[in-house]
């Protein structure tokens, strides 16, 4: 099994213990859940309301429900990290549908996309980093205009007809390249997803 | 049927006639619908691991933390039961003392108050009662001193008694002729006697009432047509319709007074 492969498989198993852990209120669960996907989790946070200090609100939100929920999750339906990146999503879409920006978040999404940070995470896991770097890769390889409609629908909140209107384009066209986009992905990364259903 | 949590709302917008061209939906098992489903979900929940991990402010921890280990607070503490003060006791039992005390008070009140009210009840009807009297003492007093007034004697019926001191009586007649009133004296008044007063006409007796009180008196605006005497009988019932006891006082001669 490869190095990739057998690390993810290794932190969902963590994962899930984590918030058995959390379910039974160890408060030490959910610091290490924090260490685990915060800076994650922010920037998905900052990159759908784009401004910091609401993605930390979004981020401790996030983190909150996870504590008083725990016992809600279900390992049949996600990993661990796909509930808390879907709750985060999840909220912080509602926050930019609550201020009507939308035109602003985009804006400032992409401004947000070419800066750089620096993650202590990221940084000590280099496996981590890798698979950043190739999941990127993989959605660099996407056609424009299918990574176009996949970011609008997942970073932007945008439902397909909201992005028919906002491309001019028609919706049933606007769904198929989204899922052509998720087939090449779903293809792309099955091996190491495997591990995780 | 949307099998996904709200979270992932948006895949299900994905389900449609565009799904069959791309996945070949319509060809695939539930279970494989499923599988895809699922990856789908992983898929996305990939996405942000291609973003550049940003790190927290280094408050954000610290302030999550003290959050979950802040204390729940309930506007009223249901914690377990303390004892109560030693002063609760005997407060209750002024409390209750002073309670009982003062309904007792105002029990005693209400039945004296309910009995003043029964005497003033009384009172009032009594008065009641002297003012329909005293109206007609007035009425009675206006009419023997009104101006035509006849004046007609009643006297023992002959046999019933020869003493000087027996029952007498005065009728008197205002000029009208109609309006009358007769008292009478030296009867004695009991419980089971009946002294009733007729009118002899040509038709017959005809009952004119009971002398009535004490004093024995009756009086009435109208008269029998055709009156020519009067007549008192002592009666074992009230209101008799024909005399069927002793006749006591008789009159029959009017004088003309003024």
């Amino acid at each position: 099994m490869e190095p990739a492969v057998e690390d993810r498989k290794q932190r969902a198993a963590e994962d899930r213990a984590l918030v058995a852990r959390l379910a039974e209120g160890d408060e030490q669960a959910l610091s290490a859940l924090y260490d685990r996907y915060a800076s994650m989790l922010l920037a998905l946070a900052i990159r759908v309301v784009a401004d910091r200090a609401e993605g930390e609100e979004v981020l401790q939100e996030v983190l909150m429900q996870a504590w008083r929920q725990a016992e809600r999750y279900n390992p049949d339906r996600s990993s661990v990290s796909t509930w808390l990146v879907m709750m985060t999503r999840s909220r912080a879409i509602d926050r930019i549908r609550s201020r009507k920006v939308v035109d602003r978040t985009l804006a400032a999404a992409q401004q947000e996309e070419s800066r750089t940070h620096e993650s202590p995470e990221g940084s000590r896991n280099v496996l981590h980093q890798e698979r950043a770097i190739r999941l990127r890769s993989e959605l660099d390889e996407l056609p424009k205009e299918q990574k176009q409609v996949l970011e609008l629908a997942f970073f932007s909140g945008m439902t397909q007809r909201e992005i028919a209107a906002e491309t001019q384009i028609p919706l049933g066209t606007v769904k198929t390249r989204t899922l052509l986009a998720m087939k090449k992905l779903r293809a792309a990364l099955k091996d190491e997803l495997r591990e995780l259903l | 049927m949307n099998r996904r949590g709200n979270e992932f709302d948006w895949l299900a917008e994905l389900d449609g006639s565009e799904r069959d061209t791309v996945d070949g939906w319509d060809r695939l098992s539930e279970s494989e619908r499923l599988r895809i489903e699922r990856l789908d979900v992983e898929v996305l929940g990939q996405l942000p691991e291609t973003l550049d991990p940003v790190e927290p402010s280094p408050g954000v921890k610290a302030e999550l933390m003290a959050q979950i280990a802040a204390p729940v607070v309930t506007p009223f503490p249901i914690s377990a039961r303390s004892a109560p003060p030693r002063w609760l006791l005997p407060l209750a039992a002024t409390v209750a003392v002073v309670a009982i005390g003062a309904a007792v008070w105002m029990a005693g009140t209400v039945r004296e108050q309910q009995a003043q009210l029964t005497e003033l009840q009384g009172q009032i009807e009594g008065y009641a009662a002297l003012e329909t009297s005293l109206s007609a003492a007035r009425e009675n007093l206006s009419l023997v001193s009104s101006r035509g007034v006849e004046v007609c004697p009643l006297r023992p019926v002959s046999g019933t008694t020869g003493d000087e001191r027996g029952p007498f009586g005065l009728l008197f007649v205002a000029s009208d002729h109609q309006h009358w009133y007769v008292r009478v004296a030296g009867l004695e008044a009991q419980p089971d006697r009946y002294y009733r007063v007729w009118f002899e006409t040509e038709d017959g007796m005809v009952p004119a009432g009971d002398l009535l009180g004490q004093e024995l008196e009756l009086g009435a605006p109208t008269m029998p047509e055709g009156t020519r005497a009067i007549h008192v009988s002592v009666e074992t019932t009230p209101n008799a319709e024909t005399p069927s006891g002793e006749l006591v006082l008789f009159g029959n001669d009017m004088v003309r007074v003024s």
